[in-house]
């Protein structure tokens, strides 16, 4: 007796039983599973058990990743950020790095009696976004991260500086203090994450 | 307590409890719209043969509490006595799960659905087919593709 005698809604309920990672290997059995298991992981992950399962820690930053699209080819989930761009200073133009965590809900709450609805969120992966020095003030830089368990979209803008309202300070200090400043003006970056990426074989991991 | 008759597709009746056979929706909404009768309720897509396993499974859980929490039934172990029930050859288990979902017994049907997808747990695409009894319609090159884009998954 062949499986594919059911109908499609026994087909799906089985389905729903089985980790991402036995979802991929029956997709090889034949076309017809193949479609129902695609079908799955992508429904699990836009609208079900998965869809609040990731977020992103950039810099001070939290947000949860919401998915978008799921390629079925590449096997890679598209997310997107819903962040306001972070800001961040530097005191002179060197390159630093942006530290960034991968964050996935934690299912087992420490505290059987806690009733909030709140998701928490725990560190899986660990990551940075490289900020080059040399970008002038105004231009805007994609960056891309290809990191081995995530991928990141960002755009860097390196902010314009207020040189008149940091002169006008400067002056009423020397006027009032008698004291020049010796701190130079800072850079100051906005960092707007664009877009996540992750790989099934990431989503499959514990799940 | 009163009894309900049941008719299978192979004309054989059974005499259950009233509130057994309730426990399939299906039933109980007929048993609704006729009211008291002493006819057979037939039931034409269930063999006698599964149809005694339903009715074995429905007396045996006929006192369970209704779960309606779709997330709670679906998520909850297979408890002991209906992972011995569902010892079967593949051809009546796969007969049951039709008939669950014929006769809408959620929960019997969850079951079902759980004791196949144990089955495919942790096999290769191969053993699946093996047995399920799938062919494979992909061409050589379809299946290698296939095969190299889910490389990670396959060691077990």
């Amino acid at each position: 007796m062949d499986i594919t005698i059911f109908p499609p809604e026994i087909t799906q309920l089985i389905l729903e039983h089985l980790p991402i990672r036995d979802l991929i290997r029956a997709e090889r059995t034949c076309k017809l599973l193949q479609l129902f298991c695609l079908s799955e992981i992508e429904r699990r992950i836009k609208t079900g058990s998965l869809k609040d399962e990731f977020g992103v820690l950039i810099h001070l930053g939290q947000a949860q990743a919401e998915p978008q699209q799921f390629d079925p080819v590449t096997k890679t989930v598209q997310y997107i950020i819903p962040m306001d761009p972070i800001t961040f200073n530097t005191m002179y133009d060197h390159r630093r790095n942006i530290h960034c965590s991968l964050l996935r809900k934690q299912h087992k709450l420490d505290n059987a009696a806690t009733t909030t609805k709140k998701i928490n969120y725990l560190s899986q992966h660990g990551f940075t976004i490289p900020v080059e020095s040399g970008l002038s003030e105004g231009k805007t830089i994609q960056i891309s991260v290809d990191d081995t368990l995530c991928q990141l979209d960002a755009s860097l803008t390196r902010i314009l500086t207020d040189k008149e309202e940091h002169g006008k300070n400067r002056t009423t200090t020397t006027t009032n203090n008698k004291k020049l400043p010796l701190a130079p003006l800072p850079l100051s970056y906005s960092l707007q994450v664009t877009g996540l990426r992750l790989p099934l074989s990431t989503i499959a991991t514990y799940s | 307590m009163s009894n309900v008759r049941l008719l299978s597709s192979d004309n054989e009746e059974f005499v259950v409890q009233k509130e057994v056979a309730e426990r399939s929706v299906l039933i109980k909404n007929m048993l609704e719209d006729v009211g008291e009768t002493d006819s057979a309720i037939p039931l034409p897509n269930v063999t006698a043969k599964v149809l005694k396993k339903v009715i074995e499974w429905c007396d045996h859980h006929s006192s369970d509490p209704v779960t309606t929490d779709e997330t709670e039934r679906r998520t909850t172990d297979i408890d002991e006595w209906d992972q011995k029930f569902m010892e079967v050859d593949q051809e009546t288990l796969f007969d049951i799960i039709l008939a669950a979902n014929y006769l809408d017994i959620k929960p019997l049907l969850d079951v079902g659905c759980k004791t196949v997808a144990n089955m495919i747990k942790g096999k290769t695409a191969e053993e699946i087919r093996k047995i399920f009894n799938i062919v494979n319609d992909f061409t050589p090159e379809e299946e290698a593709q296939i095969r190299k884009e889910n490389e990670w998954a396959e060691d077990r």
